[in-house]
């Protein structure tokens, strides 16, 4: 089972500052505007290597030649 | 990790939850609530915020909703010899006044500030955990910081 974290710091004025983990791509982006409607608007984002690799399945396609050689007569 | 982002507080609430972050404030500050209502009193108030006996200090990007509220209500708190008083005036803006006679201007600035900041936070925090109760997150840890800042750990378990 998948596990989303996220850290929150919410500073003295209200100020709030989000560390999401876990989710990758774009999923990552419905944490995000959750907290921009709980919150408030977005001052600053950074996205990390984690934010742009792609969730789901791997395919794998197999190609297997194969060379067949007369015998001599 | 996958983002890190920073968010700044727009509030836009009720009278009950502006009140609820208000009474949180003050007992994290040490005031005490000393009423919740107190009608009659704005044009007194008003006369002594334009004569500088008290300062008038209004809390940015914060609306608060009329539903329900009476026209004069407001919470009053007490510190020492300095009363703060917290309404919403007539455009629905949150306002602030402080006074106290032994107490310059400055020193009462610096408290409804203080105020207005920890009210902020108690309003954005309590609306973070109800919200984040309400979708399933899971509260792995919580703690206050040195400089006051409230640091929440939450988990979402994904089938």
């Amino acid at each position: 089972m998948e596990q989303h974290d996220i850290e929150i710091r919410i500073a003295k004025g209200g100020k709030v500052r989000l560390h999401v983990r876990g989710p990758k791509g774009e999923r990552c982006l419905s944490y995000l505007d959750l907290f921009e409607q709980i919150v408030g608007p977005v001052e600053e984002r950074q996205y990390t290597h984690e934010f742009f690799e792609r969730e789901g399945r791997v395919k794998v396609d197999v190609e297997s030649v194969q060379r067949v050689h007369e015998a001599e007569p | 990790m996958s983002a890190v982002c920073i968010l700044t507080p727009a509030i836009i609430a009720g009278w009950p939850a502006i009140s609820a972050a208000v009474a949180g404030a003050a007992t994290s500050m040490g005031i005490a609530v000393v009423r919740e209502s107190a009608v009659g009193v704005r044009k007194a108030l008003a006369a002594r915020v334009a004569c500088h006996d008290a300062v008038e200090l209004t809390i940015e990007d914060c609306e608060v909703v009329a539903e329900g509220l009476a026209a004069e209500e407001q919470i009053v708190l007490a510190k020492g010899d300095v009363t703060l008083r917290v309404f919403r005036n007539a455009r629905g803006k949150c306002k602030v006044v402080a006074e106290g006679k032994s107490h310059s201007r400055q020193e009462l600035r610096e408290l409804g500030e203080q105020l207005v900041e920890k009210m902020t936070q108690v309003y954005v925090y309590n609306k973070v955990m109800t919200e984040l109760k309400n979708r399933g997150f899971t509260v792995i840890a919580e703690e206050v910081g040195e400089d006051e800042a409230v640091h929440i750990h939450v988990r979402q378990q994904m089938a």
